[in-house]
């Protein structure tokens, strides 16, 4: 049954998984084509120079594309469901509404998380076949609250998606908003280092709160 | 015979409207039984508590013995459910949906869903929301065939179907469900071809459960009577719903045997050659709720 | 659900007493400027410019005022150019012939911010060769980390250049370097007049003065007193070339590292924290105006620039910002950034119990509404409007109390 409900998820979402992954490789590419011909116009160690005396961080073109594929992401496995009360019919599936949720959501999470870490681990080689050990550190600090927030975008989207009241939906929405704001405050690169726990404790707190939605839908709030 | 859904004194408020209160019905086993009212009447509150995604104000739903919103995954298995408007998870095509059921019932049987699906024009990768609405209702009432389950839940399946889907529908449906002995509980403002299907029917009004019988019953003891007089017999002393009078003819619907109410008219001095009609379960149905 | 929902309602609060006082701020800030001072060296006072309703006021410490001629003249060191162009600028001052070369020359600004000291930085330097074979500096085409030896990493190949290492290396084992660095403080550009490498703390604490000098490591240990800490170090490379750089220790003392034999001088004035408080130098060949700011004062002290005697200070309280109206609608505030430091992290401000008596109304109507609507009152809500008044109020009318999931 759960690789039934899988399937499903499966189903509304390959195309937007698909979407997700060859926008981030066009990304990626882009910003390394860039970065290349930066250093070829302008020599490897003036770039080096300006990424660590001026502190920029070169790599900005993806800071809003994890946030927008989680959103996809969301978007495109609840918006299908919420749609007619389509979840009404999910459920209705003979399975504890703990577990169909648990499965929805843990697919997406998983999906998304190994997607952002494909990213992630491959945008961090190539920067290190660029730069020094420590100049990838600095970037893998700076880019890691975007993927954060992509990752908390999603469950975001689905506390909002899945919560069956427009009272509720608009505070989730800008709850949402507020606490992914947190993440885009500052673009100093590092300037994140001290935000670990911060960064774990709102994303398990989206995932609670996506359970007050769940709950609230299965009560029949309107 | 047994129970499968009970419904105890279920009241049930939006805001400050009363939807109904303290209704009460039960739903035998093996029976067809049909949810009538107007629009508005309740019908879809009524199944929404029934799967749990309502709490009533007051009052509690068993369906197989078990409280309405905490069934147990075993018992939703039991338990078919034909939402309103044939809604379905619009983005499979036909084969895509009927893999994705299977894996839910272990009973499932793909026969009546792939024979259904036979008589519709549509390609195998045709996604269901391309569909028409008359396609898409024979894709829901497959589903929920193919479940195989002791009771089948549809709300208001008529709505936006024409005449020849919703006549497939009820003719496909009846002869499925008295074939196995299902339980069939229907929600429908539509009441053409409501005959045919159901065995029993529930009429709500506004606020209240009008009527509780089998619609065999219904139809033998809920007349229609006409009279030419005009002088407007005085209603109160008489056993009679929704009265007219347009002119001098004179119409209205009672339960009470033709001698009877010729007897009220007689003492009214009133002429008393009553005219009996049967009815259709839909004139029955406006006759008892009103026109308006 | 009952404990999910009130840490929803919790953090909505939290949101909002990040937002609200956001907004409030937003609409209500206002410039808030300390005047601008330097000290006379003709006059022996402070002069001061200040901005009044939009007029500026040039004055000095005694209370005359100045036309702009006037301020300019009793300012030579500041304003040499201006007196040069208009034919002012004295020949001598104090017995000692000036030019505006001679200003110019003698002339640095240093300045000190904590944030310069609290951002995340990136532990690769460039060392610039001190004795180029041309006129002007030239990067050297390679970068140096120092965490348990120095590498020299080349970033045409992004690799190690192992010879150069370990002949630097071996040179800074030599002289009782302890890895790994602690401060590594130099400004790598090309576009200064001439390179005095870094001043950098092993970790040991023990200051260093290191550059390359004939592509040669040049490394001199530098005497501190035992109880001083550095905490912030800085090249100056000015001109003058008097200075090797300047020392801020952990306890908020400055001191000034003479380009004759390393001597260390510290600057006489009172400690200030280095977390906190800025710091700003303006010297000329007279006096340096060193300028001290601190959350809710600044202090200009006038030092002697040859003998470091303090002659003269003048401190100014923060121009009033406490805003009552801010305390009291507002338990405290969250905050992400701070100009002190360039790291997001939540802060919490407090603002003292002012808000209490709003908070306590707001109770009170809370119970009231409750009542006349009829309904049970959610004493969670009501102690946490209790406690956090405005913002508690905001969040319940928001998501809601925890009576209703």
């Amino acid at each position: 049954m759960i690789k039934s409900l899988l399937y499903k998820e499966w189903i509304k979402t390959r195309w937007f998984l698909l979407a997700i992954a060859i926008a981030g490789a066009i990304i990626e590419i882009y910003m390394f084509l860039r970065v290349g011909r930066s250093i070829r116009l302008v020599g490897a160690e003036h770039i080096w120079d300006v990424v660590v005396n001026r502190d920029q961080f070169l790599f900005y073109h993806i800071k809003y594309f994890p946030l927008a594929a989680g959103i996809v992401l969301g978007l495109s496995q609840f918006i299908p469901e919420v749609i007619d009360k389509r979840i009404k019919l999910t459920f209705h599936l003979p399975l504890p509404e703990k577990t169909i949720t648990s499965v929805m959501t843990g697919y997406g999470f998983t999906v998304l998380l190994a997607l952002f870490l494909i990213q992630y681990v491959s945008l961090l080689a190539g920067i290190r076949s660029l730069f020094a050990f420590e100049i990838t550190v600095t970037a893998a600090l700076t880019l890691l609250p975007w993927f954060v927030a992509g990752i908390c975008a999603y469950l975001a989207c689905v506390f909002v998606c899945v919560e069956p009241s427009w009272r509720m939906r608009i505070p989730n929405f800008l709850i949402g908003v507020a606490i992914i704001r947190t993440l885009f405050i500052s673009g100093f690169p590092g300037a994140y280092i001290k935000m670990s726990l911060f960064m774990i404790a709102i994303t398990v707190m989206f995932t609670l709160f996506l359970w007050l939605s769940v709950y609230r839908l299965k009560i029949g709030r309107q | 015979m047994d129970t499968v859904i009970e419904c105890r004194n279920l009241t049930h408020y939006y805001g400050n409207r009363c939807i109904y209160e303290n209704l009460n019905f039960s739903i035998p086993q093996g029976r067809i039984v049909g949810l009538l009212g107007k629009n508005g009447t309740g019908k879809t509150t009524t199944i929404n508590i029934l799967n749990g995604y309502l709490q009533p104000r007051s009052g509690e739903c068993l369906m197989l013995g078990y409280r309405a919103g905490m069934l147990p995954p075993t018992v939703k298995q039991k338990i078919a459910l034909l939402m309103e408007g044939h809604v379905q998870y619009s983005f499979m095509n036909i084969g895509q949906i009927e893999k994705f059921y299977s894996a839910f019932y272990p009973k499932w049987d793909k026969a009546p869903f792939y024979e259904l699906m036979s008589k519709l024009k549509i390609a195998p990768s045709q996604r269901i929301s391309k569909m028409s609405c008359g396609q898409r209702s024979q894709v829901a009432l497959g589903i929920v065939l193919a479940q195989n389950s002791d009771l089948l839940i549809l709300d208001d399946f008529s709505m936006g179907l024409d005449p020849g889907y919703r006549r497939l529908f009820v003719d496909y449906l009846s002869e499925y469900a008295r074939s196995q002995n299902k339980t069939v509980f229907v929600t429908s403002h539509i009441i053409q071809d409501m005959e045919r299907l159901i065995d029993d029917c529930l009429i709500l009004d506004y606020g209240k459960l009008l009527l509780q019988q089998s619609v065999q019953q219904f139809l033998s003891e809920f007349k229609r009577y006409r009279l030419v007089s005009s002088q407007e017999p005085d209603w109160r002393d008489m056993p009679v719903v929704h009265p007219e009078k347009i002119r001098d003819k004179i119409e209205f619907y009672s339960t009470s045997d033709k001698k009877t109410l010729s007897a009220c008219l007689s003492r009214q001095n009133i002429n008393n050659q009553l005219v009996e009609e049967s009815l259709t379960l839909e004139e029955a149905f406006i006759g008892l709720t009103g026109k308006y | 659900m009952k404990t999910i929902k009130a840490i929803l309602i919790v953090i909505t609060t939290l949101i909002f007493a990040w937002v609200l006082p956001w907004i409030y701020d937003l609409s209500t800030d206002t410039p808030q400027n300390y005047p601008f001072t330097y000290y006379s060296s003709v006059a022996e006072t402070f002069g001061m410019r200040k901005n009044i309703d939009g007029e500026t006021v040039l004055k000095d410490d005694r209370g005359n005022e100045y036309s702009e001629a006037q301020f300019d003249s009793i300012l030579p060191m500041l304003y040499y150019r201006q007196l040069a162009r208009d034919g002012h600028l004295p020949d001598s001052l104090h017995g000692v012939d000036i030019s505006q070369r001679l200003l110019s020359n003698e002339s640095f600004v240093f300045r000190y911010r904590p944030r310069d000291k609290n951002s995340p930085s990136i532990p690769l330097y460039t060392l610039i060769e001190s004795m180029p074979r041309r006129v002007d500096l030239e990067m050297p085409g390679d970068m140096f980390r120092l965490d348990d030896e120095i590498q020299f990493i080349k970033p045409e190949t992004n690799t190690v250049d192992w010879d150069k290492s370990s002949y630097f290396n071996e040179m800074l084992n030599r002289r009782g370097f302890v890895w790994p660095a602690n401060i590594v403080a130099g400004n790598p550009t090309t576009r200064k007049s001439y390179d005095e490498g870094y001043l950098i703390t092993d970790n040991n604490h023990n200051l260093y003065h290191f550059k390359m000098v004939n592509s040669r490591p040049y490394l001199q240990n530098i005497e501190l007193c035992e109880d001083v800490i550095p905490v912030w170090l800085e090249v100056t490379e000015y001109r003058s070339r008097n200075y090797y750089g300047f020392v801020i220790s952990q306890d908020g003392r400055l001191f000034v590292i003479h380009t004759g034999g390393y001597r260390v001088e510290e600057i006489p004035v009172p400690s200030f924290n280095p977390q906190t408080d800025n710091l700003l130098i303006m010297g000329n060949l007279f006096y340096w105006n060193i300028q001290v700011t601190t959350a809710n004062k600044r202090t200009i002290y006038a030092v002697c620039s040859n003998s470091y005697d303090r002659v003269n200070s003048i401190t100014f309280d923060a121009p009033d910002s406490s805003d009552n109206v801010k305390k009291g609608l507002f338990p405290f505030e969250i905050s992400f950034t701070s100009s002190n430091d360039a790291y997001v992290y939540p802060r919490v401000q407090f603002f003292g119990f002012y808000y209490l008596a709003l908070s306590l109304l707001l109770a009170l109507g809370y119970i009231v509404f409750t009542k006349r609507a009829n309904r049970a009152i959610d004493y969670f809500s009501l102690i946490l409007i209790a406690l956090t008044g405005f913002i508690g109020v905001a969040s319940v009318l928001t998501v809601g109390d925890l009576k209703h999931v």
